[in-house]
């Protein structure tokens, strides 16, 4: 574990990410795969037409699609007409580069570092494989390569740092990704927020910094996908426990015995969540 | 339980257990030195990128035109991207465009050529499989053991064999010999040629080259399958059969409405829609029975059943005239546009609006499965955000692609309503009204304007003759100067058979300049072709000898070649980079036709399912190993730059078929008709004040036309493939021979125009600055036909939206112009002038004005040949000039030094003037002999009313149908089908409205030989059509196969591409979508007891496959008149080969056609589903 030092939320960049302009056309999934020359991954008919289903060591980037119902309404000369229909929401995900990432924390080899321009990287050479990040991750993203170290997206940070932005916003047809200094794209979001936008990415749990760099916001009608993709507390109960413990277990080591049970209790209900995951994932693949 | 949980949670505890035993938290941290900065491309291992040579290349999957920068390292390809610069794609890509590169880089590539050692699978047990898997079975056990050969030997075997067919069937034949004496050949030679909408314009004009010299007419290309029912429908009426604007007008639109799924299909596209939808709030309407992706991203979701298009488009104009106050017909733009434009009377209105009167919402709803409160609110949108109603501060697009052109009716019907719908609510013409039908391949458009849109179409669309008469017309028409339609005067003696309103001169009307425009081309072919077509005499046109090397008559299409195959008309093809064993309909027949052919020789980069039954296939490149044109689905042309060498022994197209043109002429596969009659020149002479003039002799130099080998200044060869074949000169000589792509080289400045990348609009002043300026239109980048108009017949658009004419200065004048004219460049001055003044209109370039008229030969008998290939001017032809002293035969200098023109050889000084623009918009079009909808009503009601009577006697529609042909002597018959009405796709899921709205499919004899399984070698299989439900569940049931009918359609994703053979290739695209599947409706699933993942077996009167179901509630379970009615979407782009196969959605697709371009019916067709007894 290494002290890491972040920058604060609003300098480094950040991503304002619109999906009622994706059409989910996957070009930044590939994009992705195609800058960073990872590999391609065997799958299989996908029961959500996401593919892989989640992210790989060599799928930094994922489009995930949702079904779910939207009011559409159309303007026409007699006034708005609404239709209740069904609705497929796409929303390209990857790490949202928390503003406090709790990865960097809790790395134990000092593998992961946060730049200036808010890019949360895994150094494979020093990355010892122990998945504390994985665990760490409240948006299930590090994932761990056939090699034993993990991998996940690095905001593009050998492109942001030689003034590209990053290949999946370079990719993107219909402009869904906003690249732009942090506190640019922090402000667009508000006032996105304001005029009754659907946003997530602000206002998060201190566990993340309170708040991550690819922001979302979309209308009510996709709203949806952003409700069903991402968890509703950005934190992972187990690790922040344990980092609340790690501050104050020196003088209080008995405290911190019983906090070990309680602790104890609260990994073993998220194993058991982890290991329904699981077996999901596995049959998809 | 898994292995990484179970690590997980131990590491969980470990973790804990360490903090509990206090160990400090940054204990490491001053010992760790943190990377915090990288180079660019460090991390994917993309180093050089600062030092790359950097290439624009075209896209080769959709019609878009992207450009795609390689940046390369010699022949290695480090990375590639969008390129920024283009206006089309700004730098970004859809995933195909992401990872197209790999098509270079594929280990699968063919890097030799190679010649079939094994047997073929033998066509009767091919035809026998009535399963997807017993067909792969018959197949692999017949692979073709290919031996690798080097060029030489492989172009030699193809020569000799095709010399000994050929040779075979001239001596069996007297061939090109004719039986009345004559030296011509076309439709019967028994060669094809096919392919291809991925080969760059020069590659696909030498392919139909290679056609036309081989002397066959049956030519044709992937178009067939695709559009070919729009670029017929739109040509006939609107003048062109393309898309009418650029992409930039879908962002000037208030209403679009998407018949189509362009979000996956033509990604990039969506940039312009979502410019307008940020913009001006375009609402954008998707019409689908499947919850594409376009549909994600419209407003609104309008499922409906599939075929029945018309209906709806029927109904909004219904609205737009019986439920709307006032009536569309009362307001003043409309009737303004009815006197100027189009050419219908009252009377036709009112015909037409007797029609219309029967498509009232709920009959539409009833026939669509659209609730009537749905389609009134699209209607109102649509018809309320039209021209007509705001006096053009607002227009709809019409958007559409397969969903539209697949089916018996597209022609008639389907494509012809949504031409008219444009026409009379005042959209087409207008920024934000264009009518966008999205080509599907890179240069589908270019490959239909080259090819002429086969069936031995000359390029450019001029059409060949049609008979030895129409050859004798022609030399009239040389000896008289080689006149523009207004001063063409059509003989006495020819008006029996020629028939125009206007056969004097100083008149023309369409007959005359559509005949004329032919004409043109036959002309241009043979100076650029060094061929003949004429008389012998040439001042003879009446009686002399009729010799012509332009194949005469209409080939077999892509479609309807398999039963020439079968009955021996043809024994020989060509297939370049086309894959019909996969794009057919009905392919177990396709593919048993490509097996019975004598010889099949394919060219591909890929082992394609097509190559597997190939007696030779030969390796060609991809898009990023050759350079050359290609015309995107806007028709905008643009170059293509190589990136990098051809991998191995590959090689262009254009290398290849010019090479192989050398080994077909030296083993006698090719001969000239007018080699056979001995005539080596033509003597060049006009008639004139009674006497005939000698102007120049033309020797005949057919070889010649083949070299095109060197290249000078713009076209110096870039490297030694094109010093033997320089894709450079082909482009000049396409530039020269079609008058539609003239412009696309600038002979005066020695420029190839299509190689501009400049994206700044143009500014008012200039040549369409104001248009430019104002609609945000990139007329600087590439060129696009006809002469850079971008958005046809915009005649009077700009003047409607400033108020006034707009005044542009060029060629030392000022112009008045009230539309986008395009450009020319102008014979006096060598400047560019305005071309189409005052604005761009309906039927124009095909009706033009020429200041040679009866003066000199085209282009004022400049060499073209020798000029396209050593840029050396030189004028053998003569001006012919009439003066007060008689006729005098002038040289170019003291013609151009009397007259001031100097440059007829860029343009051959033809231009545009209100006169030309005089032809209207044919919303009335006549497409058989009968008579108007009114007077045909009563047949028609006789027509139906016997079918049900038959039906319900014989239980059998299929004999019911006959009975009725035979008993009214036809189908339909007596109706001019002027006006769209709704038809039933052939295979019918509610047989009362098969009998109400008969299938339009019987106007076309091929289809009756589909329906009675003809030729023989179809008898008993498995390969016809069922006409309803009952019919389909009778022909299963003896196989034991029951279950639920459904109404078919396919459907491609945006990370699919056509039959497969690239994206199955490439493996990041595989990740994505790994095998086919069919989505069916939820209620659909619930029914079978299916599951999403599960499979399911689909079978139809062409056998049946198996394949996994996605359930969704995002596919249509209509309710139709009342009866259940669930589709289901079939992706399509697999097959046997390859490292990611599948079944083959074309396996079970009918290979019925519209009965005017024999396209395919593939996107309304009836399935028994039911889940697979086990996997």
């Amino acid at each position: 574990m290494v002290a890491v030092n972040f920058p604060p939320a609003d300098q480094g960049f950040a991503v304002l990410v619109d999906i009622d302009k994706c059409i989910g056309c996957r070009a930044c999934q590939l994009a992705c795969k195609d800058w960073n020359g990872l590999a391609p991954v065997k799958t299989t008919f996908s029961p959500t037409f996401t593919n892989p289903q989640s992210f790989t060591a060599q799928d930094w980037k994922v489009v995930f699609y949702y079904e779910g119902a939207a009011k559409k309404g159309l303007a026409t000369p007699a006034g708005e007409v609404v239709f209740e229909q069904v609705d497929v929401a796409p929303l390209p995900a990857q790490c949202l580069h928390c503003a406090a990432a709790p990865c960097a924390r809790a790395c134990p080899s000092g593998a992961i570092s946060v730049t200036p321009e808010g890019a949360v990287v895994i150094n494979k050479d020093q990355c010892i494989g122990c998945g504390f990040c994985e665990n760490a991750c409240p948006y299930d993203v590090p994932r761990r390569g056939s090699d034993g170290k993990y991998y996940k997206c690095t905001f593009c940070v050998d492109r942001i740092q030689n003034g590209r932005e990053p290949a999946c916003v370079e990719v993107c047809p219909t402009g869904v990704f906003t690249f732009g200094p942090a506190s640019q794209i922090v402000q667009m979001a508000q006032s996105e927020a304001a005029k009754g936008r659907t946003v997530y990415g602000l206002n998060l749990n201190p566990y993340v910094g309170g708040q991550v760099r690819w922001i979302y916001v979309s209308s009510d009608r996709k709203a949806f996908a952003i409700k069903q993709h991402f968890p509703s507390d950005a934190v992972v109960p187990t690790n922040e426990a344990r980092e609340v413990l790690q501050e104050i277990v020196p003088p209080l080591a008995l405290v911190g015995a019983v906090a070990l049970t309680a602790v104890g209790f609260a990994s073993w209900r998220r194993a058991r969540i982890e290991e329904q995951k699981s077996q999901q994932k596995q049959k998809e693949q | 339980m898994t292995a990484a949980t179970t690590r997980r949670g131990f590491l969980k505890i470990s973790a804990i257990a360490a903090l509990a035993l206090g160990l400090p938290a940054s204990a490491q941290s001053s010992l760790i030195q943190q990377k915090t900065s990288w180079a660019l491309g460090e991390i994917g291992g993309k180093t050089g990128l600062k030092n790359a040579s950097v290439t624009p290349t075209i896209c080769t999957f959709c019609s878009m035109g992207c450009s795609i920068d390689f940046y390369t390292n010699g022949s290695d390809i480090i990375w590639t991207r969008g390129s920024p610069e283009s206006y089309i794609n700004w730098g970004a890509l859809c995933p195909k465009g992401k990872v197209a590169y790999q098509l270079a880089t594929s280990t699968e590539r063919l890097d030799s050529p190679m010649i079939r050692t094994g047997p073929k699978p033998p066509a009767e047990e091919i035809l026998n499989a009535k399963t997807w898997d017993e067909l792969v079975a018959v197949i692999k056990k017949y692979p073709p053991q290919w031996r690798k050969v080097s060029w030489d030997e492989a172009l030699s075997y193809i020569a000799r064999r095709l010399a000994a067919i050929l040779n075979d069937w001239r001596s069996s034949t007297g061939a090109p010999a004719q039986q009345d004496g004559y030296y011509y050949i076309g439709a019967k030679t028994p060669v094809a040629v096919m392919g291809s909408s991925i080969l760059t314009n020069e590659e696909a004009y030498l392919s139909i080259k290679l056609a036309a010299f081989l002397g066959t007419s049956n030519t044709d290309s992937e178009y067939r399958k695709c559009h070919s029912s729009t670029v017929t429908a739109l040509a006939l009426t609107y003048g062109w059969g393309a898309e009418t604007a650029s992409i930039e007008d879908v962002a000037l639109a208030d209403v679009v409405l998407f018949f189509s799924n362009p979000a996956e299909a033509h990604p990039l596209s969506f940039y312009y829609f979502m410019k307008g939808k940020k913009e001006r709030g375009t609402i954008l309407i998707a019409l689908n029975p499947n919850y594409s992706r376009t549909v994600e991203a419209s407003d609104i979701w309008v499922p409906f059943r599939p075929g029945t298009d018309t209906a709806i488009l029927n109904y909004i104009l219904h609205y737009a005239f019986f439920e709307r106050n006032p009536p569309i017909d009362q307001l003043p733009e409309f009737q303004r546009l009815m006197s100027t434009r189009w050419n219908i009377t009252q009377d036709d209105l009112d015909d037409l609006k007797a029609m219309l009167s029967e498509y009232d919402a709920q009959t539409v709803s009833n026939i669509t499965g659209v609730p009537v409160d749905m389609l009134r609110t699209v209607a109102q949108i649509y018809v309320e955000n039209s021209g007509v109603v705001t006096s053009h501060k607002k227009h709809g697009v019409i958007q559409w692609a397969m969903g539209m052109t697949q089916h018996t009716d597209a022609v008639l019907s389907i494509i012809r309503a949504a031409a008219i719908v444009q026409l009379l609510l005042g959209n087409v013409g207008y920024p934000g009204g264009g009518t966008h039908p999205f080509r599907g391949h890179s240069n589908v458009q270019g490959a239909t304007d080259v090819q002429g849109g086969g069936l031995g179409v000359l390029p450019g669309y001029h059409a060949p003759p049609g008979s030895p008469f129409e050859v004798r017309l022609y030399q009239d028409w040389k000896l008289q100067g080689m006149p523009d339609p207004w001063n063409w005067e059509v003989p006495q003696w020819a008006l029996k058979s020629f028939s125009t309103t206007a056969p004097s001169r100083g008149k023309a009307d369409a007959a005359k300049a559509l005949e004329v425009f032919n004409f043109y081309g036959w002309r241009r072919f043979e100076l650029l072709w060094g061929i003949y077509c004429g008389t012998v005499p040439p001042d003879d046109p009446v009686n002399g000898k009729v010799v012509c090397d332009i194949p005469i008559g209409t080939g077999a299409s892509e479609t309807t070649l398999p039963s020439k195959i079968f009955t021996g008309d043809v024994k020989a093809a060509f297939i370049f980079g086309e894959n019909p064993a996969v794009t057919d309909p009905n392919i177990k027949v396709t593919m048993a036709a490509l097996a019975s052919l004598q010889l099949l020789v394919v060219s591909d980069i890929f082992e394609t399912e097509t190559a597997w039954f190939a007696d030779v296939v030969l390796p060609g490149v991809s898009f990023a190993e050759k350079e050359g044109t290609k015309t995107d689905g806007n028709r905008v042309i643009q170059w293509q730059w190589r990136a990098v060498p051809p991998r191995g022994q590959s090689r262009p197209d254009y290398w290849i078929i010019a090479t192989l043109y050398k080994y077909l002429r030296r083993e006698g596969a090719i001969l000239l008709p007018s080699e056979a009659a001995g005539v080596r020149s033509e003597e060049v002479k006009f008639r004139k004040m009674g006497q005939i003039v000698f102007v120049y002799e033309r020797p005949l130099r057919p070889d010649y036309s083949w070299d095109y080998s060197g290249g000078v200044g713009a076209a110096q060869p870039i490297s030694d493939i094109e010093a033997e074949v320089n894709p450079r000169i082909i482009n000049k000589e396409i530039n020269y021979t079609m008058l539609i792509y003239q412009g696309m080289y600038d002979p005066v400045r020695d420029t190839f125009t299509t190689m501009r990348r400049n994206n700044a609009l143009r500014n008012p002043g200039e040549i369409d600055g104001t248009f430019s300026s104002t609609f945000k239109v990139y007329k600087n980048w590439g060129w696009s036909w006809p002469l850079n108009v971008r958005f046809m017949y915009n005649y009077d658009s700009l003047q409607i939206a400033l108020g006034h004419p707009d005044v542009v200065t060029a060629a030392g004048k000022q112009w008045t112009v009230t539309g986008e004219t395009g450009e020319i460049i102008d014979e006096y001055t060598g400047e560019y002038r305005p071309a189409f003044v005052p604005g761009h209109n309906f039927f124009v370039p095909k009706a033009f004005k020429r200041r040679l008229s009866g003066v000199a030969d085209l282009f004022g008998g400049v060499d073209l040949m020798t000029f396209i290939r050593t840029g050396q001017l030189s004028f053998p032809g003569k001006f012919v000039v009439e003066t007060d002293g008689g006729v005098q035969v002038l040289d170019f200098e003291t013609f151009a030094s009397s007259t001031g023109m100097r440059y007829p050889w860029a343009n051959d000084a033809l231009y545009w003037d209100e006169e030309t623009m005089t032809f209207p918009a044919f919303l009335k079009r006549i497409f058989y002999p009968g008579v108007g909808w009114r007077q045909f009503k009563p047949t028609y009601e006789n027509m139906r009313s016997l079918l049900r009577q038959y039906y319900s006697q014989l239980g059998d529609l299929k004999a019911a149908t006959l009975k009725v042909i035979q008993e009214m002597g036809g189908w339909y018959k007596g109706y001019t089908f002027q006006w769209p009405i709704h038809a039933e796709p052939v295979e019918a899921p509610i047989v009362d409205f098969a009998i109400q709205y008969p299938t339009l499919a019987w106007l076309n004899p091929y289809n009756i030989e589909v329906l009675e399984q003809e030729p023989s070698i179809l008898q008993g299989k498995m390969v016809g059509v069922a006409l309803e439900p009952n019919e389909l569940q009778a022909q299963l049931q003896p196989l034991g196969i029951t279950g639920i009918t459904v109404v078919m359609t396919t459907n491609r994703l945006t990370e699919t591409w056509h039959s497969g053979s690239m994206n199955r290739r490439i493996p990041d695209l595989v990740e994505l979508v790994p095998r086919p599947f069919v989505k069916i409706p939820r209620k659909l699933a619930q029914q079978l007891g299916v599951s999403t993942g599960d499979y399911v077996e689909l079978w139809t009167a062409r056998g049946g496959l198996k394949m996994r179901a996605y359930v969704t509630d995002g596919e249509a379970y209509l309710e139709v008149n009342g009866q259940d009615v669930p589709v289901v979407n079939i992706l399509w782009s697999w097959s046997f080969e390859g490292p990611d196969a599948g079944p083959s959605a074309n396996f079970i697709s009918p290979d019925v056609v519209d009965p005017v371009t024999t396209i395919q019916e593939t996107k309304a067709w009836l399935a028994v589903i039911r889940k697979a007894p086990s996997v």
